[in-house]
């Protein structure tokens, strides 16, 4: 299979004349997991919208293996955001038969979780569940890449640890860039790790670092 | 295809109810209009557009999300859903016209 690279590079964000972003730089392939920490605020959340195309910057560079694209999410790129995004109105099946690339659709549904909710509604879903939900559609949707925007902030531990199963598994595929301020599951699940600082991007290459870069008080 | 038309019925079906009350308004005006002028009731359909995606906008955006990732523009949704109702209530008016629903008016 062809090797797809999703190259993000010089984007350049302002609000309000301060620079959140400048001179970034971030790349992934198939195969791998990326993992992005940094500070709140620093502007993780706007650079992974930047990249799915919903949030314009001043200037960017995103490219799929050297091909510009200017809306990601027209181009195979799928984008988990923070908040709850299904709509409620709507039940898990109909949603997923949209979303799911139908290659998945039979794993998706030996479920449990699945089996047990799929008539329902959104809306008669517990947050935790919808967020599991919109997780699975994500990672199982047709898009060579997958932004993770605070993916195990409303799950439980053992959850966590399912789902970080399925993303290193879905990652033979996919490249996902994922971010989390739950630093040691990013940590664990990734295989690559970049620093958010002061609007720019820094590789680590060891954990140490993130102390040095004042992002962790001790290890 | 069949699955853009789904997505699309999915995307529609929270703008069913304010189209269908905005249509019925429109009709309302054209009769009291005596079936004459069209035009206010374009502009009460293109008005009643606008307000429905800005409630939306502002009340459900976060749904937007599905939409993208399901690789499609919410932009282009709104302007087919629009474009089909307003070619939808274009066709009652016709109908309606062609049945003579606004002649009692018409011949006063």
């Amino acid at each position: 299979m062809h090797s797809l690279t999703l190259k993000i590079d010089s984007v350049q964000l302002e609000f309000d004349g301060r620079k959140v972003l400048r001179d970034v730089y971030l790349d992934c392939s198939c195969g791998e997991i990326v993992g992005l920490l940094g500070r709140n605020g620093c502007g993780k959340s706007s650079l992974l919208k930047i990249i799915f195309g919903t949030l314009t910057a001043q200037y960017k560079y995103v490219a799929i293996n050297d091909k510009f694209v200017a809306k990601g999410y027209k181009h195979g790129v799928a984008y988990l955001p923070q908040h709850h995004f299904l709509p409620r109105y709507a039940s898990i099946n109909q949603l997923a038969g949209q979303l799911v690339d139908p290659l998945f659709m039979p794993e998706l549904a030996a479920m449990p979780i699945y089996q047990q909710h799929a008539h329902k509604r959104c809306e008669q879903l517990s947050g935790g569940e919808q967020r599991q939900f919109e997780m699975l559609m994500i990672l199982f949707s047709n898009a060579d890449f997958v932004l993770m925007d605070e993916p195990f902030t409303h799950v439980t531990p053992v959850q966590s640890n399912d789902f970080k199963k399925l993303m290193r598994k879905v990652a033979q595929h996919k490249g996902i860039i994922v971010t989390d301020h739950q630093y040691y599951n990013i940590l664990e699940v990734s295989d690559r790790v970049i620093l958010m600082n002061d609007g720019t991007t820094r590789p680590i290459y060891r954990p140490e670092q993130l102390v040095e870069y004042r992002y962790l008080s001790g290890l | 295809m069949k699955r853009f038309i789904n997505l699309f019925f999915l995307f529609a079906r929270p703008l069913q109810f304010f189209n269908a009350a905005f249509t019925i308004m429109a009709l309302l005006n054209i009769y009291s209009l005596r079936g004459r002028f069209f035009l206010p009731a374009i502009l009460l359909k293109l008005a009643g557009y606008v307000a429905v995606a800005a409630y939306q906008n502002f009340m459900d955006s976060r749904a937007f999300y599905f939409f993208q990732n399901s690789g499609h523009s919410v932009v282009r949704l709104y302007i087919i859903a629009f474009a089909l109702d307003l070619l939808c209530f274009g066709l009652i008016v016709i109908i309606l016209n062609h049945y003579h629903a606004f002649a009692h008016v018409k011949n006063r």
